[in-house]
């Protein structure tokens, strides 16, 4: 096991150099740069554009930028920000909890709430309750996550139950910190719901179909002719046989932690690494999308080994070929 | 039973999206007086962070919008006329040469940390800061005269001296940049690190400025705090409704929302005070304007304008016979003629703007000629002018003296869809005479390389960002110009008429009696109308939504709805059942 995860982790690297130096050379095709929305200015001439291109290094060639970037990032330093003037890492380091609280809110749900549904569906299926679930899923699958979050929005300017968007009231940070907690889940609720409805109807379908294929298997018929109890069938049978395909998309949804969110941050107004990088990508702030790409592909690797290894200990045929 | 079910959910959501849309009638907003105006707090939505709290290395919107409450410079623009009033200055001298200009400062000025603001503040604030080579910042340009610096030395305390290569009559608009303190920021300076001095990481309590409010607290994609600082004293001549203190707001607070959306619903919902509205969005707000209490002002054209413009640049590669349509005067005037702009305002702004006739916004009240002329929808003066000019047209097709077609790309930016709805307007009004455009939508960055580096290029629908002293317009229309965006950096004036713009602006800029600058621009506005190098369209109006608890508000052309933050009240309490 250790050596397997040993020549992954080298594998990792190399993959990850490859990600960054790709989206650095994709960053320096597009046209323009940072400095570019301030050509059509009347008021900026272009000997103080060609200041500004020197000062930020804009001006050098390709390579020598990219071994500078890289020689920084082997100490620890991701660059600055040509818009903010402060270190990537500071503002990465400030939108990072924020976003992974949103993110990590709406797994647990997702995870939560469709696996024990799931199971509990294709026990029964075809009954009512499976198929109005599977609908319900249908229907959560269709809809688009930012329509879903504008209609959530609605619901919260109609009834006033919930803050509509932002992450905080304005004046709670006076108040006490049980009040604090409060204040931040009552915004918490429908951002994370939204994203969670997003994922609930995949991982709802995905469990629901691989627990009937299990329930389909001769070992099942066997395991309760030989009279086992239901529960050891169920946790040591149906339960790890049927959850098996889904570690890997756990994997992919640990990637997704980081970025996957946007859309809802948008229309929620919650402070996250998503707002960050898209306005960071539409000014061409170059350090501070690469390091949101460098953060999002190391989770992203991180989230596939952790798969594998889950699936290592689940799955005693992985153990065998490896 | 899926589809049943999809339907059902659907019909629930139905109601509450019509009615939500136009603020949902089942809450009702009463106003409730407060016992005493003051001390109120305002409440109002950004769209994104602000990047810097360093006014010399501020940039874009948010940022300076921000500091325009935590700073302030020595002179301030009406919004109302545009007239320069003094602000950290009590007053001002103009020598009788014009290149020397002497401040007062105004006395008692105190930063918001307690040390006093003296003239050596203003020269630092000049000498090592912006005109710093090493400092990062954007503004330097237009505190040049022909590339040459002003000179800027202290007398005594209060007193400060400008001097100027030559006249410049713009200074006195230019010196409303903010002024910095010299007791805090000299040790960035002379270290080197001013570019990332007064940062967004910076504590809040450590930014210090002269304005009404100070920075209390910033949450980074929250919001913002500002609290009123103690210390302000008010420019010179600022009429107080209420003999308080001012600012009589206690605090303000700016939340940062990143989606319009999400505003207009915190609006409708009472979250904030005011949000500025586009013209798409009026049919929605002035139903709910009632139930909600809130008020739409429609302040007028605004300053944000769209225009048309040609390659005439001979080197510019495309084909020439093309760049000698452009070239030709009458075939500017008939595409003028051509299009409609009530049509335009009608289609893209609900009706909810003005034509634009000339380089001057309407909303200039100080230059803007009302007697420029103004082309009017007339697609019949536009066949003469252009059978004038030896276009013939077969089949309904317009082709010119040598035989070439009429067709035209017509390039536009992609961020902005209104400009790309206008471009398709635009296609469609010039396809009866028989011109064919084609639309090319491009990303920003890409046309600005083709208009300004390959010059590759045919018709261009664009728009600048216009500044109130029409010297501003210098980079654009004088010949040598880097943004002469239809023949760029000309190395002397290749018509007559680029020849006299150059002089006019020459003397424009070199006299400060606003009575003979006005003529001078006026000029101006003629020769440009007469030759529209640049098709002058539309412009939308400018409109805000004010809750009724506010006070203090006025529409004005130029400053939005506010004419002076710290003279905001905040009359009633809002409450809502």
């Amino acid at each position: 096991m250790i050596r397997a995860v040993l020549l992954r982790l080298s594998h990792m690297l190399l993959v990850l150099l490859g990600i960054i130096f790709l989206s650095f050379v994709m960053m320096d095709f597009a046209p323009g740069d940072f400095l570019s929305q301030m050509a059509l200015n009347p008021q900026i001439s272009p000997r103080v554009i060609a200041s500004l291109k020197e000062q930020y290094g804009l001006g050098l060639p390709f390579f020598t930028q990219f071994v500078h970037w890289m020689r920084a990032l082997l100490h620890g330093n991701l660059g600055y920000s040509f818009s903010y003037h402060v270190p990537v890492s500071d503002l990465i380091a400030q939108r990072v909890p924020m976003t992974l609280l949103l993110t990590l809110t709406a797994v647990i749900i997702a995870w939560g709430a469709a696996l024990p549904l799931a199971v509990f569906g294709a026990r029964r299926e075809g009954g009512l309750f499976d198929r109005s679930l599977l609908s319900f899923s249908y229907l959560s699958i269709s809809v688009p996550s930012f329509f879903l979050a504008l209609l959530g929005l609605l619901l919260a300017e109609k009834t006033g139950w919930f803050p509509i968007g932002g992450a905080r009231s304005a004046l709670a940070s006076g108040a006490g910190s049980g009040e604090r907690l409060l204040d931040l889940l009552r915004h918490l609720v429908l951002p994370s719901l939204t994203l969670a409805l997003g994922s609930f109807g995949v991982l709802y379908r995905l469990m629901r179909s691989s627990v009937l294929e299990v329930l389909s298997q001769p070992f099942m018929t066997a395991a309760r002719g030989l009279g086992l109890r239901e529960r050891v069938i169920f946790w040591r049978y149906l339960f790890r046989n049927a959850v098996n395909p889904l570690v890997t998309l756990f994997g992919m949804e640990l990637g997704g932690l980081l970025s996957g969110a946007a859309f809802t941050e948008m229309i929620f107004g919650w402070p996250g690494m998503g707002r960050l990088m898209l306005h960071a990508v539409m000014t061409r702030d170059l350090y501070l999308v690469m390091g949101g790409v460098l953060m999002g592909a190391v989770l992203l690797l991180l989230g596939n080994l952790l798969a594998d290894m889950m699936l290592y200990l689940l799955d005693p045929r992985v153990r065998e070929r490896t | 039973m899926g589809l049943r079910l999809i339907l059902i959910v659907f019909l629930l959501l139905l109601p509450s999206c019509s009615r939500g849309g136009a603020g949902g009638t089942d809450r009702v907003f009463t106003l409730v007086p407060r016992p005493s105006p003051l001390n109120g707090r305002l409440t109002f939505d950004i769209l994104s962070d602000p990047k810097t709290f360093n006014p010399a290395l501020a940039q874009e919107t948010t940022s300076t919008q921000v500091l325009g409450y935590l700073f302030r410079g020595l002179t301030r623009v009406s919004p109302y006329d545009g007239q320069i009033k003094p602000d950290l200055a009590e007053g001002w001298k103009i020598d009788s040469s014009g290149m020397r200009v002497t401040f007062t400062l105004e006395k008692g000025v105190r930063w918001s940390d307690g040390t006093p603001l003296t003239s050596r503040d203003v020269v630092f604030t000049f000498n090592r800061v912006y005109y710093n080579p090493a400092v990062a910042a954007a503004v330097r340009d237009i505190l040049t005269v022909d590339g040459k610096p002003f000179t800027v030395r202290a007398i005594d305390d209060r007193t400060v001296i400008f001097e100027t290569a030559k006249p410049f009559a713009p200074l006195l608009e230019e010196l409303g940049v903010e002024i910095l303190p010299e007791h805090l920021l000299s040790k960035a300076v002379d270290a080197g690190r001013f570019n990332t001095t007064w940062s967004v990481r910076t504590p809040p309590s450590g930014i210090v400025g002269t304005g009404p409010f100070r920075l209390k607290r910033y949450v980074p994609g929250q919001y913002l705090l500002l609290v009123r600082n103690p210390l302000y004293t008010p420019p010179p001549g600022l009429r107080r409704p209420i003999p308080a203190d001012l600012p009589y707001l206690d605090r303000v607070i700016l939340r940062i929302i990143p989606n319009q959306n999400s505003e207009l619903l915190r609006f409708l919902a009472g979250k904030s005070d005011l949000i500025g509205v586009s013209p798409s969005q009026v049919p929605v707000l002035s139903d709910a304007a009632e139930s909600r209490a809130f008020r739409l002002l429609v302040r007028g054209p605004s300053q944000t304008e769209t225009f048309l413009t040609f390659n005439e640049n001979l080197k510019a590669p495309i084909p020439s016979y093309k760049i000698a349509w452009f070239r030709s005067r009458r075939f500017r005037q008939a595409i003028a003629y051509a299009i409609d702009r009530k049509a335009l305002i009608n289609v893209i702004y609900n009706g909810l703007g003005a034509p634009i006739p000339g380089p001057v916004s309407p909303a200039n009240k100080t230059f803007f000629d009302p007697g420029v002329f103004r082309y009017h929808h007339d697609p019949d003066r536009a066949r003469t002018l252009l059978a004038k000019d030896g276009f013939v047209w077969k089949r309904g097709r317009l082709y010119d003296a040598t035989g070439h077609r009429v067709t035209i790309l017509l390039m536009t930016n992609t961020e902005s869809p209104e400009r790309i709805s206008m471009a398709q307007m635009i296609q469609a009004m010039l396809d009866p005479l028989g011109i064919r455009i084609r639309v090319v939508p491009l990303q920003f960055n890409m046309l600005s390389t083709m208009v300004l580096s390959s010059h590759q290029w045919e018709m261009l629908l664009f728009g600048l960002t216009g500044t109130l002293d029409p010297h501003g317009n210098a980079t654009v229309w004088r010949s040598s110009g880097f943004l002469h965006l239809w023949n760029p950096g000309e190395k002397r004036p290749s018509t007559p008429w680029e020849a006299q713009v150059d002089r006019l602006f020459d003397q424009g800029v070199g006299t400060f009696d606003v009575a003979r600058r006005k003529e001078i621009y006026a000029q101006w506005q003629e020769i440009a109308t007469r030759e529209v190098p640049m098709v002058d369209l539309v412009s939308p109006d400018a409109i805000t939504a004010v809750r009724k608890t506010l006070g203090g508000i006025h529409p004005t052309p130029l400053g939005g709805v506010i004419p002076h933050i710290s003279l905001v009240t905040q009359k009633a309490r809002l409450v809502i059942r």
